[in-house]
């Protein structure tokens, strides 16, 4: 599992890149752990499998930065992690994008 | 196409556990969706088993994973405690961000992901069998 953060114009940009499960979700949460004010947007076009592990670390990061006066959103969701996203309720509470332009045009409103 | 290890249940082991099951799903050319579904369905399985299921950890966890024609079946073997996952609360999907507990969530997602799901307890073993059908 590999983690990009970018810049875009104050939004923070965070692509998981691989696989998001038991074994990797320590690295996103260490990875992860700093945020809390910041608007951020989660790219997971090019995350392959998220499990439950995975969905705790993300729920983590969620409820942090809206702690923190952040804000946190999903652009990219494809193949099983679309579904486990879908499956698992957390479309109810984060906003999902189909894509990353689409989540960085809400979050700068 | 039946395949067998014994691993120990801890978290450790999970990278070559994982190993082992892609590596079933390849040979058994499954779509890799497919094998994705399967590898979420043993990973939660098997976590909850490592977190759970024995009082002085480490035990072991005996995965068999068998395609027959279209039928796919996971089995996991532990000698834990009596355990069946299936009568665990399901979890709070649906309640609002503030309220979310950060538990249940696996086994619910083990449920969804593959078409039945079986618990027995045999011998002082818990058994978890789950099935899937292969698109032909």
């Amino acid at each position: 599992m590999q983690t990009t953060v970018q810049d875009h114009s104050g939004i923070t940009v965070l692509s998981l890149a691989g696989r998001l499960d038991a074994v990797t979700s320590p690295d996103f949460e260490r990875d992860s752990a700093s945020y809390s004010r910041e608007r951020v947007v989660l790219d997971l076009s090019r995350l392959e499998y998220v499990s439950s592990a995975g969905l705790r670390i993300i729920l983590a990061l969620a409820k942090q930065l809206k702690t923190g006066g952040g804000s946190l959103s999903v652009a990219g969701l494809d193949g099983i992690v679309k579904d486990v996203f879908e499956m698992s309720g957390f479309d109810s509470f984060l906003p999902l994008y189909p894509t990353i332009d689409a989540a960085l045009a809400a979050s700068a409103t | 196409m039946n395949e067998r290890r014994i691993f120990e249940a801890k978290r450790d082991r999970l990278p070559d556990l994982m190993a082992f099951v892609d590596d079933f799903a390849q040979r058994a050319g499954l779509p890799p969706k497919l094998g994705l579904q399967v590898q979420l369905a043993v990973e939660e399985a098997v976590v909850n088993i490592c977190d759970y299921a024995y009082l002085t950890p480490p035990g072991e966890v005996d995965i068999r994973l068998e395609q027959d024609g279209d039928r796919l079946t996971l089995e996991l073997r532990d000698q834990g405690v009596p355990f069946d996952p299936l009568a665990a609360d399901a979890s709070d999907r649906h309640s609002a961000l503030d309220d979310r507990k950060l538990g249940g969530l696996g086994i619910f997602l083990m449920g969804k992901v593959v078409d039945e799901v079986h618990y027995r307890r045999e011998d002082g073993v818990n058994v978890l069998t789950m099935r899937l059908t292969t698109p032909r």
